[in-house]
């Protein structure tokens, strides 16, 4: 053997022999930067990049994780107390509200006189916002009323969508004459950037107390009770009009607020890591909950200042089985419980499995405030329309669902099954009501499908089967399971029911065009009010508003129109009752489950419990992370036999190679001899 | 168009179109073998036990997803009944049990099956049966195949010949565009055609075929050019023969073996492609038997506990065979008929 061989088997012995070493003595699978998750530092994941963290626009679940703890509002809810309750954040004092008279113009140019009421807010006088580049000498300059009247000008401009601003368009003084103000003056001067000269114009609703520079009014031409409700969500909070100046397009990833925590990391696709703000004001955990919020060991640290972590690290990971897995192995704080580990997480008497039980690990289940249904396209010329014939139609298709088969299939059991668009937790649900359309009575179903003109499903005009078109966006596994179980169930009443599946884009385009018959729709609180729940059967939010079912029932509307300004009360109470019976009967919807939410943490994280409509709560979250620590040591021990198989496998396999390698040599040394030749 | 689609929409139209189909390829099938290079090509290839078996592991394929295109549409409610649904087709359970159980899985409260230790395979998750959606699979494999194939095989063909025979402009510009198009990455321009087409058996095979029908013109523009400067094809010219005549009489009865072995291998490759697209979520509608789909539901059965894998199991099996047969048989088709291979 030549001496340049010797030396190639010498580098490549040596090359191995650094790989192995490298790989032993690296033997630690924490995800997480070095040390780091040695501290009081909550871990939770998100299923994707947000889209946008611009508050005025932003909307779903993952983004308001992060949005509500950088833009807090004037009031916030309560963590622990139930029914929720909202309770001053930014808010220096209560609003004053009056009556006042007001003048309005009417479509048509004419005015007239109408009673209004005004609220007056006034914001804490000690408030800043963060430390940023785009202040002078990047320090966050103090806050005022002006910052919160800037963000209630953004909501008006359609350049921005604020996804809310429907709500205030119709009850906030000159809100729509402000707003197309905004859309001519992007049109006259070609103005595309967000911040343009027109926010220096007066917004006549929403304006800064002349004489305290903390206090602005909100002016309403009806009386709206919900507007608290609203003042307690990301789009009302102050904004800096520096920001959007300074950052342009690129705000929604640059936040600036002035809430608990500041985004300190943003890797797209990895993850946002918030951190303590240090220009946060005071304020506390909270010194009073529920009774059994005792016993749950909530009120530990009472009065102790809040954030209760120092850190929320936000890992975006897209497939389930990641998060599951890191889960387990200790690296994240806690998870969700769907169809995939359900059996592994809950035993069969429906509690925690003894083995997950053993780890420290509790498991979770928190009624979520929102309502999943199908919703019946009202314009269709086959199942729409409020006549007798079509309206038993569809009370006869609603009786086809199944709920309990639905939930116990599709949600592993965990959901209450509906009996109105108004879900548990909000008023107006009446725990004690059936609606007589949701038994799932198959031969009830048959014979009204009968008094609709369709004996046995048979449309007698075609002498063909009764088809009914659900339309949805199904292109995954447990998409089409849904739908596979949404047709079997509603094809036992004896009509056909075909599945339209698109691309999202598409299916949106069809429910504006209106050219779908039956969709599965969602609708999470945004305030627990019932008007929240009852506007989705509202005749004006007809597509593209929130009412997909393009429900327009005269006689519900005006009850609508009555109830919604009304506060709480036996009065209202009647107006609701009135509503449900009416639209039950309609059946413009079929109203399938109210999700409710499994989920397991460790015992090293405390002060848990779920809030379903505020999304701030990790900010009252505290981690043992001693503990941590030495459970994640515990439960990560490398294991090497893998590794010792695969390199003994390797020298196995590399025995014939060392035959051929020699062969080959040898024969080359023939060959230079000329023996061969 | 509309009476049209009603004109397919019948059932006799319905169960002819595929007898049809199997009658004019045994047809060619019997027709070939009086030519002499293909009785050659037969004898060889019956002499091969390995060609024979993928000949009748496609058979057997063929023969499913034939049985699975005849059959009865039901007057009132529309449904078409076909022999395989006939044969195979077992009553629904509620939802996923394993092979041969009596109870299901993944519900909180297992519940008795309706067709105890009945259904080989298991059932999914709606509680149909895996086997009998395995078999209604075969049909969409051979259906997205076979009709991906007659959108290449005439564009390749005809621009390949051009582009050989006529050379300098037109080859600049058949060139040009299929330089371009394989330029795009094949499965991304998949999806966009899907996406602008929509859904659908045909706009997934012109999508398949957009993409795919630069390798054979690539490969019969190659073969035109050797063939046009031979001393056949100059003889031809020479006594007067027109173009057309000339192509389509002398040269392509020499293309013949090439394009035929590169349809076979190809054809498998389609198949996987209908895997992909399904997995990607833009294949062929839930309620066709599809492969694809079956494959991408284990993408959440395979991480629940416990493990669903019938699903999986039972559609890789199918379109492995499918693939491997057509490949073994494509690599024996070669050997028997490429003349450059004969000792």
């Amino acid at each position: 053997m030549s001496f340049t061989y010797r030396w190639r088997y010498s580098i490549t012995a040596f090359v191995a022999l650094l790989l192995t070493a490298g790989l032993l003595t690296g033997c630690n699978n924490n995800p997480y930067p070095l040390g780091e998750s040695a501290g009081n530092v909550l871990y939770r994941t998100l299923t994707d990049d947000p889209k946008s963290l611009d508050p005025t626009f932003t909307y779903t679940l993952d983004e308001a994780y992060i949005a509500d703890l950088i833009y807090p509002s004037f009031y916030k809810y309560e963590y622990l107390k139930r029914p929720f309750q909202i309770t001053l954040n930014l808010g220096a004092k209560e609003p004053f509200r009056e009556k006042i008279p007001l003048l309005i113009k009417q479509p048509d140019g004419t005015t007239k006189m109408v009673t209004g009421e005004r609220y007056t807010f006034t914001l804490r006088n000690d408030l800043k916002f963060q430390d940023d580049p785009c202040f002078p000498g990047g320090k966050g300059r103090p806050i005022t009323a002006q910052d919160v009247v800037y963000s209630f000008k953004r909501m008006t401009d359609s350049k921005i969508q604020c996804p809310v601003a429907s709500f205030f368009a119709d009850k906030v003084l000159s809100w729509e004459e402000y707003s197309k103000g905004f859309d001519k003056y992007r049109a006259d001067n070609k103005a595309k950037s967000y911040d343009i000269p027109y926010y220096d114009n007066e917004m006549a609703g929403v304006q800064v107390d002349p004489h305290d520079p903390y206090t602005f009014t909100i002016t309403l031409t009806q009386p709206y009770p919900q507007l608290k409700y609203l003042m307690a969500m990301h789009f009302t909070g102050p904004q800096a009009r520096e920001a959007v100046q300074y950052y342009g397009e690129e705000y929604p990833r640059h936040p600036v607020g002035c809430g608990p925590y500041v985004m300190s990391e943003y890797k797209p696709k990895q993850r946002i890591v918030l951190v303590k703000n240090p220009n946060r004001h005071k304020a506390f955990y909270p010194t009073e909950g529920m009774p059994e919020d005792e016993k749950y060991n909530l009120l530990a640290d009472a009065g102790k200042e809040l954030p209760r972590n120092d850190k929320v690290v936000f890992s975006i990971l897209k497939e389930g089985v990641t998060a599951w897995n890191l889960f387990q192995q200790g690296y994240l704080d806690a998870a969700g419980v769907g169809n995939a580990n359900y059996q592994q997480v809950v035993a069969s008497s429906g509690l925690i499995s003894p083995d997950m039980a053993s780890r420290g690990i509790t498991l979770r289940k928190d009624a979520q405030v929102a309502v999943y249904y199908l919703a019946f396209n009202m314009e269709d010329p086959v199942f729409g329309g409020l006549d007798e014939k079509h309206r038993k139609l569809r009370q006869a298709v609603s009786l086809g669902i199944d709920q309990t088969e639905y939930i116990e299939l599709l949600a592993q059991g965990n959901g209450i099954a509906s009996q109105w668009i108004i879900p548990p937790g909000v008023n107006g649900n009446d725990p004690d009501y059936k609606n007589p359309y949701m038994t799932g009575d198959v031969e009830k179903a048959k014979k009204l499908l009968a008094e609709a003109g369709y004996p046995d499903g048979i449309d007698p005009k075609t002498g063909q089967k009764l088809v009914l078109h659900y339309d949805n966006t199904a292109i995954n596994a447990a998409g089409r399971i849904q739908v596979g179980i949404v047709q079997k169930q509603i094809e036992r009443i004896g009509i056909k029911v075909e599945s339209r599946s698109t691309p999202p884009n598409v299916f949106q385009d069809k429910l504006l065009k209106g050219q779908h018959q039956m969709i599965f729709y969602g609708w999470s609180a945004d305030y627990p009010d019932p008007e929240n729940f009852v506007f989705l059967l509202y005749g004006p939010n007809k597509k593209p508003g929130p009412n997909s079912a393009s429900y327009k029932n005269p006689e519900y509307d005006q009850l609508f129109d009555q109830m919604k300004s009304m506060d709480d009360g036996p009065e209202r109470m009647a107006i609701i009752k009135k509503m449900r019976d009416i639209s039950v009967e309609d059946c413009p919807s079929i109203y399938v489950f109210n999700p409710v939410t499994l989920s397991v943490g460790y015992d090293w994280m405390k002060n848990v419990k779920a809030h379903p409509i505020a999304n701030d709560y990790n900010q009252y979250r505290s981690v043992d992370f001693e503990k941590r620590t030495q459970k994640q040591f515990e439960w990560n021990q490398p294991n090497v036999f893998p590794l010792l198989a695969l390199i003994v496998a390797f020298i196995l396999g590399a025995i014939p190679a060392v035959g051929v390698v020699r062969n080959r040599v040898n024969r080359r040394v023939r060959r230079d001899t000329g023996a061969e030749i | 168009m509309e009476s049209l689609e009603k004109f397919f929409a019948l059932d006799f139209v319905q169960n002819a179109i595929p007898c049809l189909i199997v009658a004019l390829l045994a047809w060619a099938l019997i027709r070939a073998r009086r030519e002499p290079l293909w009785a050659e090509a037969y004898r060889r290839l019956g002499r091969n036990p390995v060609a024979v078996a993928a000949i009748v592991v496609i058979g057997i394929y063929g023969l499913v997803a034939f049985l699975d295109s005849i059959g009865t549409t039901d007057k009132v409610s529309q449904d078409r009944t076909t022999v395989i649904d006939r044969l195979f087709e077992m009553p629904k359970e509620k939802t996923y049990s394993a092979p041969f159980a009596s109870m299901t899985t993944g519900e909180p409260k297992p519940s008795a099956l309706k067709a105890p230790g009945r259904h080989i395979m298991g059932t999914d998750g709606v509680g149909a049966d895996v086997f009998y959606r395995t078999l209604k699979g075969a049909r969409t494999a051979f259906i997205i195949s076979g009709l991906t194939t007659l959108i290449i095989t005439p564009v390749g063909l005809i621009l390949g010949l051009i582009a050989g025979y006529y050379g300098k402009f037109w080859d600049d510009i058949i060139q040009y565009v299929y330089t371009v198009i394989s330029s795009i990455p094949g499965i991304l321009m998949q999806i966009a055609l899907v996406l602008v087409l929509g859904k659908g058996i045909w706009q997934i095979c012109i999508a398949l075929g957009a993409a795919r029908w630069v390798g054979m013109c690539r490969l019969i523009r190659g073969e035109t050019l050797k063939h046009r400067d031979r001393e056949y094809v100059r003889a031809a010219k020479a006594l007067g023969v027109s173009d057309l005549r000339i192509l389509l009489r002398h040269i392509l009865p020499n293309l013949l073996p090439v394009i035929i072995i590169t349809v076979t291998l190809g054809f498998s490759g389609l198949a996987l492609s209908e895997a992909i697209l399904s997995y990607l979520g833009i294949g062929v509608d839930a309620s066709m038997g599809s492969w694809g789909n079956m494959i991408d539901s284990a993408r959440d059965e395979l991480a629940r506990e416990p493990v669903i894998w019938w699903n999986l199991t039972s559609a890789s099996i199918a379109l492995f065979v499918l693939v491997l047969a057509f490949q073994t048989l494509g690599d024996a088709l070669r050997d028997a008929i490429d003349p450059r291979l004969r000792s």
